[in-house]
């Protein structure tokens, strides 16, 4: 008999695996893969996600494998534009890479203060849904930043909502806006990503980083962003299921 | 020779009955000011726990405290650091003693390196001069940056300062054996071992505080000649005292001896004046309410009293309002969370389009319709593999379309040299397509492309009709090469 397949759900970045964010119906279901691969399921449902979401996930993955996409974006409106002195750190996990000594430097433990929050939300969901009954949650990252900052200021929202009128409504020019440097970015994404992998730890279940092909020099491959400053494109979700159902199923043997 | 004793042509201000007789007013106690201290002055500050109580009347009464750590709007959002570290014009924390403050200038001038300058523990590296730090470095390598950007900031602080005022704190101090380094607290304490070998108590005489507050004073004015100094004596007893003796009598003999050294370099240095906050709060006129129940914290009523009397003497300003104008970093702030906030829901609504739409078949195009306008959304969707073309400008501005109206999608599509289009058309899902109008040069041609000037402009124009509850349409343009580039998705749907 053919094994249930596992399940992908959480916040924005599902999308690009080819999970709805949300139906017209409004309600919380199990829905087949929108980009055909039926190799994974996805569960949408309430937007934002709340904690009757979450129940109903923790019941419809109960005995399943759930691929667990969880905010991940948390390092972009905080940091991705520079507002006031740039800053820098020394990440710990790559105390190598560059330093911008002209920058105010802060220590890597207040960055990654300013992620605990999100950090305690997910652990508490893991433990809601191990308590309901998910077999096994494998934690997904969230793609890592792109290199080009600077081309981000041309992106466009699909309705026209441009960036720069967001901007003049807060009386900023877009164009003089600074944008954080691209290591920067890098290094925040990476302590958003430990704690997400520390949560893994504590709760006892996996993690699932970004593998090294949908990268470069650490950097979001261009053919995998999407037009936007945050997710990754269909192709990205596409190659993040063909990497997640491989280790899944090694894993399973 | 004989003549009227000193005492008759003294002012009122000079005695203790007409002091009682005006109700103990301390207004008056200032003689003279510093003609810098003044509203707009760039104002540093260092000293014990009481100089940090100062620094946010300063502030409110425009004066431009200087600050050159901790201002990145990060701060503002997670748990403050701890004790004084984030109060100060840079992260250098309470400096109780003047040795203190005269290594710390030496320290971030690069003349001076103590020995015992970290301690390792299994979680992090703790700084001997800042150890209770909530941030600490991980690392020896982080510990080494952080440690060299606090003391350039120190540095950039005692640079840009017009006026330094300096809270003397204590004469009782722990230093290392190895090369006299003073820290701010008996290692082991905040963080650290002690280690008897290494560390020695020290209870510094009047004349040891005033040769290194004179020797500070000339670091000092190295780096920021013009300033000018104002020394207070704080009016906290010590905690403890490591002297053997009663902690009351080891204060009296601390403050006292801060105060005589205070007081005699004020007399004999230029531009440095003695300001009596220490007086205002322990003088046997001084109301037993300047101190909390523990009779060591000084109270709010205690610290306005000595802010009172520093600004009566030194014009006061207006009092800043509190965030009555956002800042531009705010507004950067916000614009970065607005913008993924919006991102989030245009994921949302990718979302939404990926559900298969339950709703009845629309009804036929050429129909005369009452429907409701419907959602139209508009996805660029170039593919990022090649580089030589970009989308700009996509229209329309609307987020909902007129079932009655066709349709039109507009845009600019740019091109480097090699590319050239030979069509750019819509495609249908059911197999309908439609070709675009397409102007080339394009009236757009006038963006400018700063990083592609061999770029040109392809405007098009694309009627796809009247549009259908769950019509998608793709854009895309043919090159003379063969090959085919999307352009954007266009999808039409039932408001939810």
């Amino acid at each position: 008999m053919r094994r249930a397949p596992p399940i992908i759900a959480g916040d924005s970045h599902i999308t690009c695996f080819g999970v709805p964010q949300t139906l017209r119906d409004g309600k919380t279901r199990l829905v087949p893969n929108a980009h055909g691969d039926d190799r994974f399921e996805g569960v949408s449902g309430r937007w934002p996600r709340d904690e009757a979401f979450f129940d109903a996930l923790g019941k419809l993955a109960q005995g399943r494998t759930l691929v667990l996409s969880w905010k991940g974006s948390q390092h972009n409106p905080w940091f991705l534009l520079r507002a006031g002195r740039a800053i820098d750190f020394v990440l710990a996990e790559a105390p190598d890479l560059p330093l911008d000594e002209t920058a105010e430097i802060v220590p890597d433990r207040a960055i990654e203060a300013r992620f605990a929050n999100e950090s305690r939300s997910l652990e508490a969901t893991v433990s809601r849904l191990r308590a309901a009954g998910v077999a096994r949650i494998a934690l997904v990252a969230s793609p890592p930043p792109r290199r080009d900052m600077e081309r981000l200021r041309l992106l466009e929202f699909p309705d026209q909502r441009n960036f720069a009128a967001i901007a003049a409504k807060l009386g900023l020019d877009l164009a003089t806006v600074p944008f954080a440097s691209p290591t920067f970015m890098y290094k925040a994404w990476r302590v958003a990503q430990r704690q997400v992998a520390d949560v893994a730890a504590r709760t006892s279940v996996e993690y699932f980083g970004v593998p090294q092909d949908l990268c470069c020099d650490g950097y979001l491959r261009d053919e995998y962003a999407a037009e936007d400053w945050t997710h990754g494109n269909e192709a990205y979700g596409a190659r993040m299921r063909d990497h997640l159902h491989e280790y899944l199923e090694m894993e399973r043997t | 020779m004989s003549g009227p004793n000193p005492y008759r042509d003294a002012p009122k201000r000079s005695f203790w009955s007409s002091f009682a007789a005006r109700g103990f007013d301390t207004s008056d106690l200032v003689r003279s000011w510093s003609p810098r201290l003044r509203p707009g002055a760039k104002v540093v500050s260092a000293g014990s726990c009481f100089a940090a109580n100062m620094v946010p009347s300063l502030e409110q009464h425009g004066f431009e405290y200087v600050r050159e750590e901790y201002t990145a709007p990060v701060f503002r959002r997670i748990e403050p650091e701890n004790l004084s570290y984030a109060k100060f014009s840079a992260a250098y924390g309470n400096v109780y003693t003047t040795r203190q403050l005269l290594q710390l200038l030496r320290r971030c001038t690069g003349q001076w390196q103590p020995q015992e300058d970290r301690w390792i523990l299994p979680d992090r590296v703790v700084d001997p001069f800042r150890p209770g730090l909530r941030y600490p470095a991980r690392s020896e390598r982080e510990f080494d940056a952080l440690t060299r950007a606090h003391l350039a900031a120190t540095r950039r602080a005692f640079e840009a300062a017009e006026v330094f005022v300096f809270t003397l704190g204590l004469t009782e101090a722990w230093e290392s054996s190895l090369d006299g380094a003073v820290f701010p607290a008996c290692p082991g304490t905040v963080a650290g071992a002690f280690d008897a070998n290494r560390h020695r108590f020290v209870n510094f005489t009047a004349a040891e505080v005033r040769a290194d507050l004179e020797r500070a004073i000339v670091e000092l004015r190295r780096l920021s000649p013009d300033v000018d100094v104002i020394l207070t004596v704080s009016p906290v007893p010590l905690v403890a005292t490591a002297d053997g003796g009663h902690v009351l009598e080891a204060t009296v003999y601390s403050k006292s001896v801060l105060r005589v050294a205070a007081g005699e370099v004020a007399r004999e240095v230029p531009r440095v004046t003695y300001f009596p906050s220490y007086e205002i709060i322990t003088g046997t006129h001084a109301p037993r309410a300047f101190f909390e129940d523990d009779r060591r914290s000084v109270s709010r009523l205690g610290i306005e009293a000595v802010m009172r009397v520093f600004f009566g003497e030194s014009e006061p300003g207006a009092p800043a309002a509190s965030g009555a104008v956002p800042s531009r970093s705010d507004a950067i702030q916000a614009l970065g969370e607005q913008i993924v906030a919006l991102e989030c829901e245009e994921a949302f609504a990718d979302g939404a389009r990926a559900d298969p739409d339950p709703s009845p078949p629309s009804a036929p195009a050429h129909a005369p319709s009452t429907q409701k306008p419907l959602n139209v959304a508009v996805h660029v969707r170039r593919s990022r593999r090649d580089a030589r073309t970009r989308v700009l400008g996509l229209r329309p501005n609307e987020a909902t379309v007129s079932v009655d109206d066709p349709f039109v999608v507009r845009g600019v599509l740019v091109l480097t040299a090699e590319v050239e289009v030979s069509v750019i058309r819509a495609r249908a899902r059911d197999g309908r397509s439609v070709t675009a109008r397409r102007h080339l040069p394009s009236p757009k041609a006038a963006i400018s492309i700063p990083d592609e000037p061999s770029a040109a402009n392809a405007g098009f124009a694309v009627d796809l009709g009247r549009p259908r509850a769950g019509d998608r349409w793709s854009l895309e343009a043919e090159l003379r090469d063969g090959t085919t580039l999307p352009i954007a998705d266009v999808r039409f749907s039932r408001p939810a």
